[in-house]
């Protein structure tokens, strides 16, 4: 039964085969022969691509809302993971620190983490387009001095298991306590202070960079200053400084 | 015509005899780079998985309406239509394994073992048959992948499913994972499969002269 089906013209492709010559753009083929283009040939093709879309639409407007809360829920559990303690939703602090838009190289956001009304800290997500494949973005936290605390990759597309080293600990760990002041954001290659992994050396390297850009953009507010919320945040913010400086200098990092 | 045997020929041609990725060389770019770890090439393979089905029964469906010189843009926009399927369902509901996969899943569309299996299979059979083709032919892909995965994943990192498989003193061959692994790999398991199926070959010519002496001998 399979086999005998196969070269039997069906009557509508019998039809349409006849002026053989024009065969490849359906809109080309009108001036020779307008029967080129028959119903039985143009009809199945349309009508697949119809009741597709019409499927897509389906599955998108389903599935729209988990995908978000999943990038969400990523975004939210890796801010937890590198900010200082806080009791807010860093989400809703969301603020652009540079013009370029959400998902593009260039992007630096803020989130700020609070405690008793107070910022504790702050989280940044940076991006950038010198990633093995492109675009890389990765998190980090600061404490409220403005140090580093913990570093996080969030979205990107490096070789799984070995560029996607850079969000394991063994590599994040030497910018704990580090700022633009006490550490220059470069792999040792080019003369900076990042120990890269191997192999990895261009992930390293994006990783820097989007530290690099993600601090420069970044100004600490000032305690004070009257930018805050209303509850004299200068003496919080200023007794949770303290507090972190204890819990994260830990003398003589790695370098 | 097509019995219970031809059914399960079908289906273990396609992991065996026609394994698309250690027999027929198809569909290697997926199969080289995303098999790195054990999670991924099975990821990978359950969703061309999904997509194959899903095309083969639809082509098969429609097989008499397709005409002949429009099947190609048929074929991939049905196919186009399963992948961003899977596509947005791993992301809304598997998002880890879709960052993984990366840009690997949109690339399905264009996965050749999929367009190949419609046109040579589907656009010529019936709906179950094509499913049972589908089936094998996936389950071949997903297992040649797997396989990858776990060469790969072993010596490249030492863990197999993330979990440690090695001892800590073992260093892990970081070029495992690289692009030469995925090369180095491949090749080994075609040899390995083509040496098994020469020697099942020559055991079974043996069988049948030993039987066929043995048949002498008594006549």
């Amino acid at each position: 039964m399979p086999e005998q089906e196969q070269h039997k013209p069906r009557p509508g492709e019998e039809l349409a085969l006849e002026p053989v010559k024009p065969v490849v753009g359906s809109a080309e083929a009108e001036p020779p022969g307008a029967s080129a283009i028959s119903p039985a040939i143009v009809i199945p093709p349309v009508a697949i691509a119809i009741v597709s879309s019409f499927l897509l639409a389906l599955v998108y407007g389903v599935t729209k809302t988990p995908i978000a809360e999943a990038k969400k829920a990523d975004k939210r559990e890796k801010l937890g993971a590198v900010m200082p303690a806080f009791d807010n939703d860093p989400l809703e602090t969301e603020l652009p620190l540079t013009e370029a838009g959400a998902g593009t190289a260039g992007n630096v956001m803020l989130y700020t983490g609070e405690s008793d009304g107070a910022s504790s800290g702050y989280g940044i997500t940076s991006a950038v387009g010198t990633g093995y494949s492109g675009y890389f973005s990765v998190v980090f936290g600061l404490d409220a001095e403005g140090k580093i605390t913990e570093v996080r990759i969030l979205e990107s597309m490096e070789t799984p298991g070995l560029g996607s080293k850079a969000g394991e600990p063994g590599f994040t760990s030497q910018f704990t306590g580090k700022s633009l002041e006490n550490f220059e954001f470069a792999v040792t290659k080019d003369g900076g202070d990042v120990d890269a992994i191997t192999g990895a050396t261009i992930t390293s390297r994006a990783v820097s960079d989007a530290l690099r850009q993600g601090l420069e953009n970044f100004t600490l507010p000032e305690s004070g200053s009257g930018n805050e919320s209303a509850n004299g945040s200068g003496a919080l913010e200023a007794a949770s400084s303290d507090e972190s400086l204890d819990g994260q200098h830990r003398p003589g990092g790695r370098d | 015509m097509a019995g219970r045997k031809s059914y399960r020929q079908e289906f273990t041609k396609g992991i065996w005899k026609d394994n698309p990725v250690l027999v027929l060389l198809l569909g290697l770019c997926p199969a080289l780079a995303v098999t790195n770890s054990v999670e991924n090439g099975l990821g990978m393979g359950l969703a061309a998985t999904f997509v194959l089905v899903m095309s083969n029964v639809v082509t098969s469906i429609l097989r008499k309406v397709i005409p002949a010189r429009m099947r190609i843009p048929c074929f991939i926009v049905t196919i186009a239509a399963f992948v961003t399927i899977v596509d947005l369902v791993l992301q809304g509901y598997f998002f880890t394994l879709s960052q993984a996969l990366g840009v690997f899943v949109p690339l399905i569309v264009v996965n050749c073992i999929i367009l190949q299996r419609a046109e040579a299979f589907a656009y010529k059979n019936g709906i179950l048959i094509s499913l049972i083709d589908a089936l094998g032919i996936g389950a071949g892909f997903t297992l040649a992948l797997v396989m990858m995965g776990v060469v790969r994943e072993f010596f490249g990192n030492g863990t197999l499913l993330g979990y440690a498989a090695t001892p800590a003193s073992f260093h892990p061959a970081i070029v495992m994972i690289l692009p030469p692994g995925a090369f180095i790999t491949l090749g080994l398991l075609i040899a390995g499969m083509n040496w098994l199926s020469q020697r099942n070959a020559r055991l079974a010519l043996e069988k049948q002269r030993a039987e066929r002496r043995a048949a002498r001998r008594t006549a």
